[in-house]
């Protein structure tokens, strides 16, 4: 096909960020072109649910854009681009899908779907993380009644409708659709297998009864449109090639959830470099955000920025740059803010060379990356031997030493091992890397600066930096050998073993010692936990759990036999490897590494002596780890012998929570009278803050994870947390005393809210009036906190009136187990 | 029938879609059958699941060709009529009966209903189902409850104190509240009277009862002791409930126990600030001061009785009394009735009685009687327990004239009438005497003045003979130690006799209760006494031979009230609170003191020694 | 680690109350009244005193339960604490009495605290007893989950008996169509009637259903003569239609119906002692607020008429 147009800048993607760019280019009267897959702005911020609230965060950052911006509901926000995108009569292609890219900065061609090819001097990427819809790939596929989405299923009535797909969101459609429209579902395979159970539950028992029908091993040939289609009438028609052979369809409406296209793989296609395999990894832009080829741009959450205000302002600064009048990022007040304390910097950049020579794993940032870095750090300044944080502390977060020194102490009783720390050394990394409480006590030294970086900050950059992952694994592995093997040999001596020992990742349930292998390695948990099994009587018995920080394998390196034991990770487990040469070194040369081992094996012999005489405790232990305990730090468990159902836990998390229960007592699975309700287990390394745009989940010093105000509502925690225990609510204090309430049934009832259906009542809660006032209110995710802000303690376990429930740190489940072995002897 | 059918759709957005379908025929057949009137297509209804047709009455009837039956307006049934408006539901669609217009013998309304449709709100209400939410509610529960139990016995009984009338009501029909369920215990009998009238005691409310409620009553009640004379604060706090405990039964209305006297009578000085001649006593059995016998003695005239100790020997001399000896009275062989006064000159009393003579043993009883009480002794008089034996013969010629006992007086008027009248008469045989004393008159002879002068001069002459030997040498002298005044008229006078009723008045022994012991046991070496001063009194030993403190278990236990009294008081209860009221000042007391000494002073403890 | 609030802190209150009992037996053998021993003595008073508080701060316990918010002890503990103190009521109020009891307001009072104690008994001892029967009748599944499983089993079974035959259906349906779980407040507590239940019925039926369908084959070759013959071969008859396949059916259908009667059972039981660990609270709570009412009363009453 020939190429239509030519364009200075080629946009793709109409978020906030291509839109902002879009605009800025209008205004600059360069010639630009706004390519968008959907059939409308925004697609993404589209697809939210009716009337969700949409933050601007953060609330200090200014927003440069020609398109305004401020926090609003979802229609509202909608109309505003839509009418800017009027005025400034934008350039904007809809449904036009980008298939690739090729050539350079000066001539770049961009080929659409529909073999449409478009000319370009720059390219500006902007079309996120959502990856492009997949579509049917047929003929006709872009047919007006062939939709990728379905926003409100009340839409539509009376309609034929055929689903495509066979996931969760295609079951979900058509389950919702089938109340008022007649649905087809069509699935390639004989069976539904990839969706959650419950949705498989209910889609076959619809199509059991009829409501539904559905295509089994069925693939679409081609859609057409049907001439003379009046209102009602379908005016579509749907070929299949079923197991039976072609069955066409008369239909209103296709809808296909087929996922979507990753847009990793689209940026690799374009030979855009990732710096590292993991799916998070974002690529490596320089302060103009520049990819490494010249002439294409990559802004937005594509280059890591998730949140909807700094994508617009990138969108502006990037047509700046193209422009070459490139401006100030408008991030160099609150940069301006950090680096100004530190002695002799004059302007920012200058600040941030120094930080990047000052501290030796910065070098390699990108400027971007760098000044990305310093906006989720502080610079602190601690006078001499101000304790930075406490061991056993639950802080995460990262320091770096910039000048000075600082001083740490693995065992406060144990002085002689302190390790002082110099410049552009770093520490803090155990937390941050194994999610469990300090190990050690850090405290300043003299003239110290140090650098204080957030958990996400650091992990964010681990990721898109192998060369600082690998920085800090090495100090890792070192200070690990020293604290939990050779205590009191500095590290240095240390460095020559730690460079050959090597660090492993295990998912769920991945082996990691098999019964019968050779004893040729010893392993430290340096995240995650294990499970040791061993077959006992024909079956597998657990017999011990080994959080973090334990050995695995030195019984039998010592006693020189295979391993009677299947060691199995709880959690997705790290664990740093020495081989049998490297430990049996070791022991030569700090014959307190074999007093450390003999100490360990006595203890796990013990273990797992009270383990075999009480299998059941075992299959506990495997029970509890099935549900995730490994990764916990703090649990609540209901002993169901003592239980009596009064649901005052609920009640009481309520009321202290805004009316909302973070936990569901009945819910969650039980075993041998324990139950595990559905409430936060407070991960090590929480799933909830994989991604949270306004970065509003944190870990409380004392180990609670919760949700800050600032909280957008995006619902991405609720669907990161694979133990459901968050939930989207309206919080909202109560106002009516309790008095009135017990005396005279007025106002709420303790732990009553707008969130509760009519038939949830809490028991006397008869005549409870829901408040409609606060139906209006935003949606937030709340989740248990751990009542940290609740004096006194978790309510829900001081509410039990019989003693039932109880909060417990996995450490302390040997502690659960011994007890109830001795209950049952 | 001609039926018209609409099968209504509702939006979720509002608005309505009917399909219209018109049906001409008997029954209305419904159904998942395809072959029915009224199609449903649901597993929940059976192929012909129900019928609709009309009756002969023209009324219209539903009936279920399904075991299951169905549900008209909830309620499930196998045949029923089928009203308008009435609803039929079959699975999750209901057939409603709407009103039909003319040209229709029968409208009906099919639709699909969404709500029950989800089934899971069902479950849902299963699943959160408590107890609570179908059970009775413990709040309206709660305020009947307390609503009636307040009404019951609390409002009802105030309000009987407040309406009048009311009151009455409530007592007298039985099963209503009155304030009497506040009673908390069975009156006294005593005070059976009024149980059901609690206000005669309880008089103010939030009031202990006050002693006038009592006083009411117990009118002439004595007080415990005087308080004008001496104001003991004990006594002026103590309540009359603080002895007499009520609403305990029979228990409790007297109380027994010395600790209540003890609290006193142990430091009675200090309470009375010294006001008191009392001697402090706690404990029968060990701490009682000897008995004090009240001893009548004269003091100007007057006779005054005076408290002295059994073991107080010397002070121990009865004062009135006769020349009398027990001894003698009570010699084992007996006494010689008929007593000879001539003989009497000469000899000893009773050893020259001759052997012949007829001989009386003699009891105490004889002489001590007690009044029915048997705690006071009768007073012994001369005519009932001496004159048997003590004849007051004074004329040897006429042994059986005697004279009477008692005033002197008497006695000399009685001498001179007799002698006059013989001397007149002229029946004297002494020799000595005039002779016109001597010659006996013939009827009707006539004494000239003279000779009636001789013969009175004679007669007093020989009565004055006669009453000297009377009254000094034999009669009146065996007992009565007669004195003799030349001087005065008449000369002779007799001393005072008392001989006491009750020797210890502020205790009440009964001799009743002590039937079954001999009187010697206690009074004991009667026989061997010869004075008649001796007190024969036996002292607090002798009691407590058998009786002891109310500690104590080997012996009779005994308390102070056993033998003493509370209300001894001087005034009466109902003085004592006014009393109470204006507390007296020390110029009162000073000459309450003097006031009170009286004749019979036994009955003011606090008077006593101060009289002697 | 779990501790029940009978032995909370190691028996703590336990001790509490024996140690108020010891105290108050002792003061009362060594007390000598005038008369004799009653509400009016010192002692009484002092007895009163603590008895009438110790009511309203056990009464107290539902307030203190609610108020979340409080940082103080625990609730087991005040559990504790109410449990074992409200039986040391027993001992301080009966010595309060002097045993002096009568038709009156003041021994009312004394039975109302007595009938709230045992009640409570009665609930402390279902506390005790019930959680882990409800636990083992749960058998790991939420009441939910069964709840669900029920349904799901209703629609499989009206499917299967549909294909097998209208009748089949129909009866199926109609035990269907009775709601298997109800929620009034008898059926609670004694978790419905299973005798009169269609469930039975369809069972009966389709085991009927099915021997028939075996007789079948005897009879198709027996003469009909006897009335009974008759009938059964007239059963026989409707059973022609039966095929192989749908004797699996039938099968199925009968494990479903089986499944959903033990199912229906457990949730029955399920509820009925979710219902027994409540029942007793609509007793002892109520009583409890007349019992405070009713001491309100008592004390008036003796001091206006004091």
């Amino acid at each position: 096909m020939p190429v239509t147009d030519q364009f200075n800048i080629v946009i793709v993607g109409a978020g906030p960020a291509g839109l902002s760019a879009a605009g800025r280019a209008a205004e600059l009267g360069i010639t630009y072109l706004l390519l968008e897959s959907a059939p409308h702005l925004a697609n993404t911020i589209h697809s939210y649910q009716k009337g969700k609230y949409v933050m601007a965060e953060p609330s200090t950052l200014p927003l440069r854009s020609p398109y305004q911006f401020s926090a609003g509901t979802r229609e509202s926000i909608l109309d505003d681009w839509q009418q800017s995108s009027d005025q400034l009569k934008l350039n904007i292609r809809y449904s036009a899908a980008v298939a690739a890219i090729e050539g350079q900065q000066g001539r770049f061609i961009v080929s659409l779907h529909n073999g449409e090819q478009i000319a370009a001097e720059n390219v500006v990427l902007a079309m996120g993380m959502q990856g492009n819809l997949r579509k049917l790939g047929t003929q006709g596929e872009d047919l007006p009644f062939v939709q990728y989405q379905l926003l409100d299923p009340d839409e539509y009535e009376d309609e034929t409708i055929v689903i495509v797909g066979a996931g969760d969101s295609a079951i979900e459609n058509a389950l919702a659709l089938s109340e008022q429209n007649s649905v087809y579902i069509v699935n390639r395979r004989d069976e539904f297998a990839r969706a959650k159970e419950r949705n498989i539950q209910l889609i076959t028992n619809a199509i059991e009864d009829g409501t539904i029908h559905c295509f089994y091993s069925s693939t679409i040939n081609r859609v057409e449109s049907l001439p003379q289609a009046g209102t009602n009438d379908e005016h579509g028609l749907l070929v299949l090639n079923t197991a039976e052979g072609e069955t066409t369809l008369e239909v209103h409406r296709i809808i296909a959830r087929l996922g979507a296209i990753p847009p990793r793989k689209f940026l690799e296609a374009c030979g855009i470099q990732l710096p590292s395999a993991d799916p998070s990894a974002v690529p490596a832009v320089d302060q103009y955000y520049q990819s490494n080829i010249p002439g294409l741009y990559v802004i937005g959450e594509l280059n890591g920025a998730p949140l909807i205000k700094p994508s617009m302002n990138q969108g502006y600064e990037v047509i700046h740059a193209i422009n070459g009048n490139p401006v100030d990022p408008v991030d160099e007040e609150l940069l301006w803010e950090k680096l100004k304390q530190l002695s002799g910097v004059s302007n920012v950049a200058q600040g941030l060379d120094l930080l990047q020579q000052g501290i030796g794993f910065l070098r390699s940032l990108t400027h971007l990356q760098m000044r990305e870095f310093i906006l989720d750090s502080d610079l602190v300044f601690p006078s001499p031997d101000t304790v930075i944080y406490q061991k056993n502390d639950y802080s995460d977060e990262f320091y770096s030493v910039f000048s000075g020194d600082a001083n740490l102490l693995a065992n406060v009783d144990a002085p002689y091992q302190i390790m002082s720390l110099q410049p552009s050394e770093f520490f803090g990394e155990w937390s941050l890397i194994s999610g469990r409480r300090r190990a050690e006590t850090a405290t300043a030294g003299n003239n110290c600066v140090l650098l204080k970086t957030s958990r996400r900050a650091m992990r964010k950059l681990m990721l898109s930096l192998p060369i600082v992952q690998q920085e800090i694994d090495r100090i890792v592995v070192q200070r690990a050998l020293q604290h939990f093997l050779v205590p009191g040999v500095p590290p240095e001596l240390l460095e020559p073993y730690a460079e050959r020992a090597t660090i492993e990742h295990f998912k769920l349930d991945d082996v990691i010692v098999h019964a019968g292998d050779a004893p040729d390695a010893f392993r430290l948990i340096r995240c995650g936990s294990a499970m040791v099994k061993r077959h006992l009587s024909g079956k597998d018995v657990v017999v011990s759990f080994l959080p973090v920080g334990s050995y695995i394998g030195e019984v039998p390196l010592l006693s020189e036999k295979p391993s009677r034991e299947t060691v199995v990770a709880t959690v997705n487990t790290e664990t740093i490897r020495l081989d049998r040469d490297l430990l049996i070194e070791l022991m030569e040369q700090f014959p307190a590494v074999r007093g450390r081992l003999d100490i360990s094996v006595q203890e796990t012999l013990r273990k797992e002596i009270q383990f075999t005489n009480h299998p059941e405790a075992g299959d506990l232990v495997a029970f509890m780890m099935d549900q995730g305990i490994g990764e916990g730090t703090d649990v609540l468990l209901i002993d169901e012998s003592l239980c009596v159902h009064c649901d005052n836990c609920e009640t009481a998390c309520a009321d202290t929570h805004g009316g909302v229960s973070r936990l569901d007592r009945e819910a969650g699975p039980s075993y041998a009278y324990l139950h595990i309700p559905t409430s936060c287990r407070h991960c090590e390394h929480p799933h909830c803050m994989t991604d949270c745009p306004p970065d509003a989940i944190h870990r409380a010093p004392n180990g609670e994870v919760y949700i800050e105000d600032s909280c957008i509502g995006c619902g991405n925690c609720q669907q990161h947390c694979p133990y459901g225990v968050i939930q989207m609510g309206v919080v909202e204090e109560k106002k009516n005393s309790l008095f009135s309430w017990l005396l005279f049934g007025k106002g709420d009832a303790p732990g009553s809210s707008v969130q509760q259906s009519p038939n949830h009542k809490t028991d006397d809660a008869d005549e409870d009036t829901v408040t409609t006032s606060s139906i209006a209110q935003i949606k937030k995710a709340v989740k248990c906190d751990m009542c940290m802000d609740v004096q006194g303690g978790s309510a829900c376990v001081r509410a039990c009136p019989t003693g039932a429930a109880i909060r417990l740190a996995p450490e302390k489940m040997v502690d659960l187990l011994r007890e109830r072995n001795r209950r049952a002897s | 029938m001609r039926v018209h059918i609409d099968s209504i759709k509702r939006r979720k957005k509002g608005g309505v879609v009917r399909k219209t379908a018109e049906f001409n025929g008997d029954i209305v057949t419904i159904g998942r059958g395809t072959d029915q009137v009224v199609f449903i297509p649901e597993l929940r209804a059976a192929y012909d699941h129900a019928e609709i047709y009309q009756a002969r009455k023209g009324e219209i009837l539903v009936r279920s060709q399904a075991l299951s039956g169905i549900k008209l307006n909830g309620v499930s049934t196998q045949k029923s009529v089928f009203n308008l408006a009435d609803c039929i539901t079959i699975g999750r669609w209901e057939i409603r009966r709407v009103s039909a217009s003319d040209d229709y013998d029968l409208a009906l309304e099919l639709e699909k209903v969404v709500s029950q449709a989800n089934s899971d709100s069902i479950v849902q209400q299963q699943i959160k189902s408590t107890l609570a939410l179908v059970g009775p509610n413990k709040r309206h529960w709660s305020w009947i409850l307390v609503a009636s139990v307040l009404i019951w016995f609390l409002a009802l009984p105030l309000l009987g104190k407040v309406i009048p009338g009311l009151e009455n009501v409530l007592k007298s029909v039985p099963g209503l509240p009155s304030d009497t369920v506040w009673n908390t215990g069975d009156l006294s009998s005593a005070h059976h009277f009024f149980r059901q009238d609690c206000t005669t005691c309880h008089q103010n409310s939030f009031i202990r009862v006050e002693d006038q409620a009592c006083i009411d009553c117990h009118q002439n009640t004595h007080a415990h002791a005087d308080l004008k004379f001496n104001e003991v604060d004990e006594l002026n706090e103590m309540r009359c409930a603080s002895c007499h405990e009520e609403h305990n039964g029979s228990l409790g209305l007297v109380m027994r126990d010395d600790s209540f006297c003890a609290d006193c009578h142990t430091s009675l000085q200090q309470f009375t600030n010294n006001q008191t001649r009392l001697l402090d006593a706690s404990n029968f059995g060990s701490d009682h001061p000897e008995f004090r016998a009240s001893i009548p003695h004269l003091e100007n005239g007057k006779v005054i009785s005076r408290r002295v100790s059994l073991d107080n020997k010397d002070q121990l001399k009865e004062q009135l009394t006769i020349y009398f000896s027990h001894k003698a009275h009570l010699k084992p062989e007996g006494v010689h009735q008929t007593y000879d006064s001539d003989r009497q000159k000469n000899s000893g009393l009773l050893d020259t009685v001759s052997e012949d003579a007829d001989r009386v043993i003699m009891q105490c009883a004889d002489c001590h009687t007690f009044d029915r009480g048997q705690v006071a002794t009768k007073q012994i008089n001369f005519e009932q327990h001496c004159s048997e034996c003590h004849r007051l013969d004074f004329e040897t010629s006429d042994k059986q004239r005697e004279l009477p006992h008692g005033d002197v007086m008497e006695v000399l008027y009685y001498l001179q009438q007799y002698y006059q009248n013989k001397a007149l008469k002229g029946m004297i045989e002494d020799p000595q005497a005039p002779l016109v004393a001597r010659t006996r008159r013939r009827p009707g002879q006539v004494l000239s003045v003279r000779q009636r002068q001789t013969a009175i001069a004679w007669a007093e002459g020989k009565t004055r003979d006669v009453a000297m030997e009377v009254f000094q040498f034999r009669v009146c002298k065996t007992c009565h130690d007669v004195q003799y005044a030349s001087n005065g008229s008449p000369p002779w006078s007799i001393p005072p006799v008392s001989i006491p009723e009750h020797w210890m008045p502020l205790a009440n022994f009964s001799h009743q209760k002590h039937v079954t012991v001999a009187c010697d046991d206690c009074h004991q070496d009667i026989d061997q006494s010869e004075d008649g001063t001796d007190v024969l009194l036996p002292s607090i030993k002798v009691c407590r031979d058998c009786h002891a403190g109310e500690d104590d278990t080997s012996r009779l236990s005994s308390n102070c009230v056993d033998c003493h009294g509370f209300h001894v008081g001087e005034q009466l209860l109902g003085q004592q609170q006014q009393l109470k009221q204006q507390v007296p000042s020390v110029n009162e007391k000073a000459d309450a003191v003097s006031n009170t000494i009286v004749p019979d002073d036994s009955l003011n403890p606090a008077g006593l020694e101060g009289s002697k | 680690m779990h501790e029940s609030f009978f032995r909370y802190q190691n028996f703590y209150w336990l001790k509490v109350a024996l140690g108020l009992c010891a105290i108050s037996i002792g003061l009362y053998a060594w007390h000598s009244p005038q008369v004799v021993p009653n509400g009016g003595t010192w002692l009484g008073y002092t007895l009163g005193t603590i008895a009438a508080a110790l009511i309203v701060w056990l009464a107290w316990f539902g307030v203190r339960k609610r108020n979340y918010r409080s940082s103080s002890t625990m609730v087991s503990g005040w559990l504790s604490a109410h449990v074992y103190l409200g039986l040391a009521l027993i001992v301080v109020a009966t010595l309060h009495t002097g045993f002096q009891f009568d038709w009156n307001i003041h021994t009312f009072a004394y039975v109302l605290m007595m009938v709230v104690i045992v009640s409570g008994l009665y609930g402390v001892s279902l506390y005790a007893l019930l959680p882990s029967r409800l636990a083992n009748n749960r058998k790991r599944l939420t009441r939910e989950q069964m709840l669900h499983e029920i349904r799901d089993l209703d629609e499989a079974a009206l499917n299967l008996a549909d294909q097998i035959d209208p009748r089949v259906h129909d009866v199926i349906l109609r035990s269907v169509e009775k709601p298997g779980v109800t929620l009034t407040f008898w059926q609670q507590l004694t978790a419905g009637k299973l005798g009169k239940d269609p469930l039975e019925s369809a069972e009966r039926f389709l085991k009927g259903y099915q021997n028939d369908f075996v007789d079948k084959t005897l009879f198709l070759d027996a003469q009909p003569q006897s009335g009974a013959q008759a009938t059964m071969m007239y059963i026989s008859n409707v059973m022609a239609g039966l095929e192989a396949e749908k004797v699996d059916k039938l099968r199925a259908l009968m494990e479903t119906v089986g499944r959903k009667k033990s199912l229906l059972k457990r949730t029955r039981r399920d509820i009925q002692l979710k219902a027994l660990l409540q029942l007793w609270l609509f007793f002892h709570v109520p009583v409890s607020m007349a019992l405070l009412a009713t001491l309100l009363i008592h004390i008036i009453s003796v001091f206006l008429y004091w």
